[in-house]
């Protein structure tokens, strides 16, 4: 056996160094992002993946496609005939034994006044007698068994999840109507105003991030001015709830406000009031709770970067004639606005998000999108609806975010 | 009069300015200073002055099957936790301060993404995806979630720390011989142990606290503190709820004294 050994390809110098440097790239490269592959294949597994889940449940809708195979594909070519009352029949025989029957009945009630007990109506009195008679006398057995058979809305619904994936839930999570009679006709039945409900997030949001702004811009621009031991109290006096659990801290609000609690009994000792106040499960309770729960989050960005505006730009302004006011607001707090933007956008984002604090202290006018995402998806199991209702949340923050942050990040001129 | 200081506001407009600013730091202290002391309260009210000081509520708390075990299973679950969050945060952190990291920016903003994530959004999607793996109601998906909640703190505090890393130290240790692994065992861990410490405390921290994302995905094996002095809440308050809020509050901070201290010997 030979060995062949082949000369070395001619390469010309400068290509090979060429090449040399862009393998000593790959290769630092592939080193810096080595370390950080174990979180990479983590949040890949763990956030992203889930996340397109949540998209995927959005528009999903199978169950009466999944129920109602054979209905589903007549109706795409003829209208709610004898054949199609027949074909309904075998299905849900089907349907019944597969357990493919209660997703159907709360898919349909979703979508139909009525829905539910229409289809389980029929469910019961489907069997092999009935199969076994003339197409027209299974309609009218079915149309007896619930009279919202023969009317067009049943049908049109059937008819308008005849696909696996829809905007059905994005729809309902938007507040469009979806729901219909039986007639067909939309309903005016309204279970959930949606619209009020973001509208209601978004007032308790843009209350909150406003109280705190108000609140923390004073506090920010003393804590930042304060040096030595005084600046150390005040700057620990900011963290030492930013530090404390959550819970605890709505659980305090909750001490504090409830019927018995300190704040009626201080109000009713001083004279103010003569029997104790309804103060917690309202407005006031959850939006003084969450301002408590955020201005650390408001402040502390502000802090950061009002500590390294020069105090000579203030100084100069003064020694220029201008009042200790119009300098501050003239060339103080200019330059303090990226993180006023900051703090503000940052509480801001985390308000619309908020469950915690609302669901323990405020009522049932004061709940917020986060809520009803919880709700639908641990008590009535309406994950189409609770995904939807998530997509709308993190979109919407989104949408209002990313603009902000540019924002910021062009003014702060490299101060973050 | 010495020099005279331009900065400063005049004392008309100072006073009700500190006035403000003491009563606003006020709003934040206040209600914890207020509802915690109760837990010493003898009788089950929750206004001042108490008829006696005592420890019956915290009798209740320890003596209690239910409370015990929720305790044990959020320091449990707080461990693994800490031990996930802080190994797989500080390796990223290390990557990410390099500048050779490709599209660093981008990998930045999605390991920092769960902190900004409405909780209830992360905890559906966690719930929806769990129910096709079997990772609902058991102590690895609670981990789990709570590692993804919590690495965020570890990659801010670590990366933080490494920036102010000197990296020749690095090439210098090469250079003598010691390979990767070694340099970083005896070079760069040593140096930036506080910032991992911190990062570790804060991890601890942020799953201890947890309670929306358990509520969606834990079952009754996973009944964690928070989780109790929930349902406590939203049934009956009773005083031995703001004991447990007062022993959450103590664990937390002495582990945060502790990470200070040691971050201070350094």
């Amino acid at each position: 056996m030979t060995l062949t050994v082949l000369p070395e390809s001619p390469m010309p110098q400068a290509k090979k160094a060429e090449s040399n440097r862009r393998m000593a790239m790959i290769r630092r490269k592939l080193g810096a992002v080595l370390p950080a592959v174990p979180l990479i294949v983590f949040l890949a597994m763990f956030l992203v993946v889930p996340l397109a889940i949540i998209i995927k449940t959005a528009i999903q809708d199978r169950e009466i496609v999944a129920a109602l195979p054979a209905t589903v594909e007549h109706l795409a070519t003829s209208g709610s005939d004898d054949q199609a009352f027949a074909l309904l029949v075998d299905d849900l025989i089907i349907a019944k034994k597969s357990g493919l029957l209660r997703p159907l009945a709360r898919r349909m009630e979703y979508g139909v006044e009525g829905g539910s007990t229409a289809v389980m109506d029929v469910a019961r009195i489907a069997g092999d007698d009935l199969i076994a008679k003339q197409p027209g006398q299974i309609r009218q057995a079915v149309i007896e068994s619930n009279s919202a058979w023969g009317e067009s809305g049943v049908w049109n619904a059937i008819n308008a999840g005849s696909r696996s994936y829809s905007l059905f839930y994005l729809k309902w999570a938007l507040g469009l109507d979806v729901k219909h009679r039986a007639d067909g006709q939309f309903t005016s039945e309204i279970s959930y105003n949606f619209p009020a409900i973001y509208l209601r997030t978004i007032v308790i949001s843009v209350a909150v991030t406003a109280l705190t702004v108000l609140i923390g811009y004073p506090m920010a621009y003393v804590v930042s001015t304060s040096s030595g031991f005084v600046g150390k109290i005040l700057i620990f006096l900011v963290l030492l709830p930013f530090w404390t659990s959550l819970l605890v801290r709505t659980m305090s609000w909750i001490v504090v406000l409830q019927r018995n609690g300190v704040m009626n009994d201080l109000l009713m000792t001083s004279g103010l009031i003569s029997e104790p106040a309804p103060l917690l499960y309202t407005r006031f309770a959850t939006v003084l709770a969450m301002v408590q729960i955020q201005l650390p989050f408001t402040v502390l960005p502000m802090i950061s970067v009002m500590r390294v505006i020069p105090p000579s730009h203030v100084r100069a302004a003064r020694s220029m004639g201008a009042s200790p006011l119009a300098a501050h607001f003239s060339v103080f707090m200019p330059q303090a606005v990226p993180g006023i933007a900051a703090g503000a956008l940052l509480t801001f984002v985390l308000c619309l998000g908020f469950y915690l604090t609302p669901a323990l202290v405020g009522g049932p006018g004061d709940q917020m999108v986060s809520f009803f995402i919880a709700r639908f998806t641990n008590e009535q199991l309406n994950w189409g609806l609770a995904s939807a209702l998530s997509l709308v949340l993190i979109g919407g923050a989104t949408v209002i975010a990313l603009p902000l942050s540019r924002y910021i990040s062009t003014h702060s001129s490299g101060r973050f | 009069m010495s020099t005279r200081r331009y900065a400063d506001l005049p004392l008309s407009i100072r006073f009700p300015l500190y006035l403000f600013v003491g009563i606003s730091l006020a709003l934040l202290i206040l209600p914890l200073a207020a509802a915690l002391p109760i837990s010493f309260n003898s009788a089950p009210w929750f206004t001042y002055p108490f008829p006696d000081l005592s420890l019956r509520w915290f009798k209740a708390l320890f003596g209690s099957e239910i409370w015990i075990g929720a305790l044990l299973n959020s320091v449990g679950i707080a461990l693994a936790t800490t031990f996930l969050a802080t190994t797989l945060g500080t390796l990223a952190s290390i990557g990410l301060v390099n500048s050779n990291f490709p599209l660093r920016r981008f990998v930045m903003a999605l390991a920092i993404s769960p902190m900004l994530m409405p909780v209830v959004v992360l905890g559906l999607a966690l719930f929806i995806f769990y129910s096709s793996l079997g990772l609902n109601y058991t102590f690895m998906g609670v981990v789990i979630a709570h590692t993804l909640m919590a690495t965020p703190f570890v990659v801010i505090t670590v990366t933080a720390t490494l920036t102010r890393f000197d990296f020749t130290l690095m090439r210098a240790a090469a250079n003598l011989g010691a390979g990767k692994v070694a340099a970083f065992k005896d070079i760069m861990l040593p140096l930036i142990a506080p910032g991992v410490g911190a990062g570790a405390v804060f991890a601890f921290a942020t799953s201890f606290d947890e309670v929306v994302i358990v509520l969606f995905i834990a079952g009754p094996g996973q009944r964690t503190l928070p989780k109790q002095m929930f349902t406590g809440l939203r049934e009956q308050l009773d005083p031995t709820i703001i004991a447990a809020a007062v022993t959450m509050v103590l664990i937390t901070s002495l582990l945060m004294l502790v990470a200070l201290a040691v971050a201070r010997k350094r």
